[in-house]
């Protein structure tokens, strides 16, 4: 079938695959059937005929003609496509558009500016600018809205020129592009229009950025209706401190009810808008926002915010919150709770300790884990007997906390702690907060308790014993860990691996026995540990194990060199591991230390990446011989990274030899 | 597998490549006798994995990713963990009145036993001893471990857990049953003062590299397990027991089994009710 009966058969993918078979080269009446095509009902054939047409618009007679269309066409679709073929058909086709632009009918006019903002056209920013003038009205309201596409001077200063017009829609297309550039337009030119409620939220935005406190009342007027109300003001409270002011005052005057409403809609907002919000209810400083406050406060991702504004307000606030305790139950009052325990200075009283102590009896297990939480900051001796008794808790949460809490406590008080421990028992989620516990008020005598627990079935408990035991200091600890090694859990063997580890040189030995039979993290684990504990035959083990798979290997060599191994002492076995990571990894690490033929050996490297190392490498050197590595190379090179590489080395070298 | 399923034959040849790599790793051999026995229990390894036949199993774990874990599986359905508590009272009768005073005099000065229960299956053997140790009032305040060992990671949780059926009590008296365990849902728990005397983990005895992660131990149980293995695996646990042993340590084995043929390092020590191996407590000076 001949490409024009194909053109036209019913079937959209046939007409698309004939027009790839136009060309190129094209002729003239290939150009009328893919033009023709920029109307084809089908979006698929269309997508294709739009590809074609911006090759063919290089041609001035192609390009003419699609201007012509520009302004037929009264097809939306087929109008839209010649529009993408002219913003994708380069300079050129905008330079003539513009030619021909004074001539055009007010339609076509509009279709042209489309065309210069899409292909983002600074050569035609003056006469989109001459545009905001045009006689015709559409005209100038497109012109103003593509002005926004250009962040140039010109085009702002343009822009605001067009707010005191008497065309509304002209304004709002202005206001519109100034907010989509971020500009800072400044309060005289705004007032004017600062209270005309057609121009929503762009306006507010425009008159956040403008800095000036006057624009404070008029945005927060208009919090219960605009969303960007809220977002425009905390621009503006960004701007100085005196608009700051300026911001707060407006707030506070605001009808309370009305803040929290806000508040409370705001957490289904994005999160943007969602700060800016409840950053106005926060600046009100209105003490009737309090519960609102205490609602908000539940919500971990506001908590940063209300603590720094809260902080702010001071001492009344504490007050107002502290009275609120008696009133509140749930989790209101465990939230309330944790916003006191933030905000109470180092050196709280006794009451406030009272207060503290007192929820923390509460059978609420959300009030109980807060006051818990606060404890950690507050705690003294009294409160550690409860504490112990809440680590047995069921709820999960109350009991970490507890041991938080306990832990932090025991800095300060480690025998009452220790001696309020003792009643737990060494079991389940209470027995795994208690080792974390330990490990700050622990001592040798804790150890039989410990290690009788390593018979337990839970392995949860046995990797927290096992990770306690060094902080212990008793000298049994090494051959627990040993036996620990041979659990059947691999946690806890990672996890005795890691406290043999900090044991120092008697653990060394076990770390190696440890190594036999054993592969992956934990070898790499065993093998870092005895990197850091060091031992007489450590060098030697670790250089068996350089060639052991990759993360072995690669801990092997980090071990080797804490304990001082020279890296020329490792670099032929590690350079010569099967797998090119581990070279890559240790070039990266250690490439300087390597000599031009090491590294020359690599030139040969089955793998590109590897080779590509090497160069890079040797291109730092600066030995003579380097050079000649790497022509040689170069003669024999096919991959085009590594190529490109050796040229680019041989280039420097050079360049570096003629200065 | 379901009865009605076919069998899937191990072929003679197959049995030999299997039982070899089983033998190799872990010392337990498998005489042609039982080619039945391995080819029924392996059956439901190889529906589990379904696998077709015995050829794909043996290459599964032979080249597989997984290999070295279902060998290990092989191992928890093929062994045999038969033990109960008090298991042959006699010995233990001379364990407590001979061989435990001996070392709580000779070991006074360092306050520390170390015993170990080698192939501790279920874990009923180190809760006897542990008891026994207990019972003995010799102890008191001496830092006491009890470790036992397996190859098969499903009765070291077992062993863990500490609950036990009547099977496990058929050599238990009334009054130890009562003294020690308390009721637990349809069997009986070890007490915690016994059980925190105790340890467990995960050891093949063939591998003597990690066998001394165990340090140095004053007595070593290894009873039921060698019957299971050919002399060559005999002969090298038997060596690295001694490894382990201080000097003056004994090592207890079943009531069928000897050194007789195997080693020669160990003195014969006669108690009461049963002939015992030490290692001499000083070395012929060569
Ligand atoms: C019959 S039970 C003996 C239990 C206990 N010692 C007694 O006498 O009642 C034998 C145990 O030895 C274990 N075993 C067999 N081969 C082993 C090996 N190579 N390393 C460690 N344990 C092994 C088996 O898993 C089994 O649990």
């Amino acid at each position: 079938m001949d490409i024009e009966k194909r053109l036209e058969a019913p079937s959209p993918e046939v007409r698309r695959r004939a027009l790839l078979d136009l060309g190129p080269p094209w002729n003239t009446s290939s150009a009328d059937h893919v033009l023709h095509a920029l109307s084809d009902e089908d979006w698929r054939v269309r997508k294709e005929a739009v590809g074609i047409a911006r090759q063919m618009a290089g041609d001035d007679r192609v390009l003419l003609r699609l201007i012509d269309l520009l302004v037929q066409e009264e097809d939306i679709g087929a109008r839209n496509a010649v529009v993408e073929v002219l913003v994708g058909a380069g300079p050129h086709a905008v330079e003539v558009l513009m030619e021909r632009f004074p001539s055009l009918r007010p339609g076509g006019r509009k279709i042209a500016i489309e065309v210069f903002g899409g292909a983002g056209a600074e050569a035609a920013l003056d006469l989109l600018v001459n545009a905001l003038h045009d006689p015709d009205h559409a005209v100038r309201i497109c012109a103003a809205e593509w002005l926004g596409e250009f962040s140039e001077e010109r085009s702002i200063l343009a822009l605001r020129g067009c707010l005191d017009s008497a065309d509304k829609m002209l304004v709002l297309a202005a206001l519109q592009s100034l907010d989509r550039q971020s500009a800072a337009v400044p309060w005289y030119e705004v007032e004017s229009i600062a209270h005309q409620a057609l121009f929503g939220g762009d306006l507010l935005m425009v008159l956040g950025r403008s800095g000036d406190p006057r624009a404070a009342p008029v945005i927060a007027q208009k919090l219960g209706d605009e969303l960007a109300a809220a977002r425009a003001l905390e621009i503006l409270h960004g701007a100085s401190s005196a608009a700051a002011a300026a911001v707060q005052e407006a707030l506070g005057k605001l009808e309370p009810s009305l803040l929290s409403r806000l508040a409370m809609e705001a957490i289904d907002f994005e999160p943007k808008d969602r700060h800016a919000a409840v950053a106005c209810v926060l600046w009100s400083r209105s003490e009737t926002q309090i519960d609102t406050i205490i609602e908000l406060a539940q919500r971990e991702s506001l908590y940063p915010l209300l603590l720094s504004e809260l902080g702010q307000w001071g001492k009344p606030v504490l007050d107002v919150l502290s009275e609120k305790l008696s009133t509140l139950s749930g989790r209101p009052l465990a939230s309330a709770l944790g916003l006191l325990a933030r905000l109470w200075p180092a050196d709280i009283g006794d009451e406030e300790r009272h207060v503290l102590a007192f929820h923390l009896a509460s059978c609420d297990a959300v009030v109980a884990t807060a006051a818990a939480g606060a404890l950690s900051r507050f705690g003294d001796s009294k409160v550690v007997d409860r504490l112990a008794l809440l680590l047995r808790s069921d709820n999960e949460r109350l009991s970490k906390t507890a041991g938080h809490a306990l832990k932090d406590i025991g800095r300060k008080y480690p025998k009452e702690v220790h001696e309020a421990l003792a009643a737990v028992e060494l079991e389940g989620r209470a027995g795994v907060a208690l080792c974390q516990v330990l490990e700050v008020v622990g001592g040798p005598q804790d150890a039989p308790r410990l290690t009788a627990a390593l018979s337990s079935p839970s392995p949860e408990l046995r990797r927290a014993v096992v990770a306690t035991l060094p902080s212990l200091g008793g000298a049994e600890s090494i051959s627990i860990l040993a036996l620990a090694m041979t659990d059947e859990d691999l946690g806890v063997r990672m996890a005795a691996a890691a406290s043999l580890s900090k044991l120092g040189p008697a653990a060394a030995e076990t770390l190696v026995s440890a190594l036999h039979g054993t592969t992956g993290p934990l070898k790499a684990a065993l093998v870092r540990g005895l990197g850091k504990v060091g031992h007489a035959d450590a060098p030697r083990i670790l250089k068996s194990l350089l060639r052991d798979s990759t993360e072995v290997a690669l801990a092997a060599l980090e071990a080797a060199l804490a304990l001082g191994v020279r890296f020329e002492e490792v670099a032929d076995q590690i350079l010569s591991h099967g797998d090119p990571e581990v070279i890559k990894q240790s070039l990266a690490a250690l490439g300087d230390s390597l000599s031009g033929s090491q590294l020359g050996r690599l030139l040969s490297h089955a793998n590109w990446d590897v080779r590509l190392a090497a160069v890079d490498g040797l291109g730092r050197l600066p030995d003579k011989d380097v050079e000649k590595l790497l022509s040689e190379r170069l003669d024999l090179e096919r991959d085009d990274l590594v190529i490109a590489a050796l040229n680019k080395a041989l280039e420097t070298r050079r360049g570096r030899r003629e200065s | 597998m379901r009865i009605g399923d076919p069998v899937v034959q191990l072929s003679v040849e197959r049995f030999r490549l299997l039982r070899d790599m089983i033998n190799e790793r872990y010392g337990i051999f498998f005489g042609d006798d039982t080619r039945y026995l391995v080819q029924s229990r392996l059956g439901e390894r190889l529906a589990h994995l379904s696998l077709p036949t015995f050829e794909d199993y043996y290459y599964y774990i032979r080249y597989s990713a997984d290999g070295q874990t279902e060998l290990e599986e092989a191992i928890d359905v093929l062994t045999t963990n038969e033990t109960y508590f008090f298991r042959e009272e006699y010995q233990l009768h001379s364990f407590s009145r001979q061989i435990l005073p001996e070392l709580a005099r000779n070991l006074r000065g360092r306050r520390k036993l170390m015993i170990w229960s080698a192939g501790c299956s279920s874990g009923e053997e180190a809760y006897t001893i542990a008891v026994l140790v207990r019972d003995s009032g010799l102890f008191a305040d001496w830092d006491v471990r009890i470790f036992g060992s397996d190859v098969s990671r499903r009765v070291l949780a077992k062993a863990r857990r500490g609950v036990y059926r009547a099977s496990s009590f058929r050599a238990t008296s009334e009054a130890q049953l009562t003294r020690h365990f308390t009721k637990a849902g349809e069997g009986f728990a070890i007490n915690d003062d016994i059980r925190s005397l105790c340890h467990f983990g995960h050891l093949n005895l063939l591998d003597e590299d990690r066998i001394a992660l165990l340090g140095k131990v004053d007595v070593v149980f290894c009873r039921n397990v060698l019957i299971y293995f050919d002399k060559k695996s005999k002969l090298r646990t038997i060596s690295s027991l001694y490894e382990r042993l201080n000097p003056g340590g004994f090592l207890l084995l079943g009531h069928t089994e000897s050194l007789l043929n195997l080693s020669t390092a160990f003195e014969l020590v006669h108690l009461s009710d049963d002939l015992v191996y030490r290692k001499p407590e000083v070395l012929d000076a060569q």
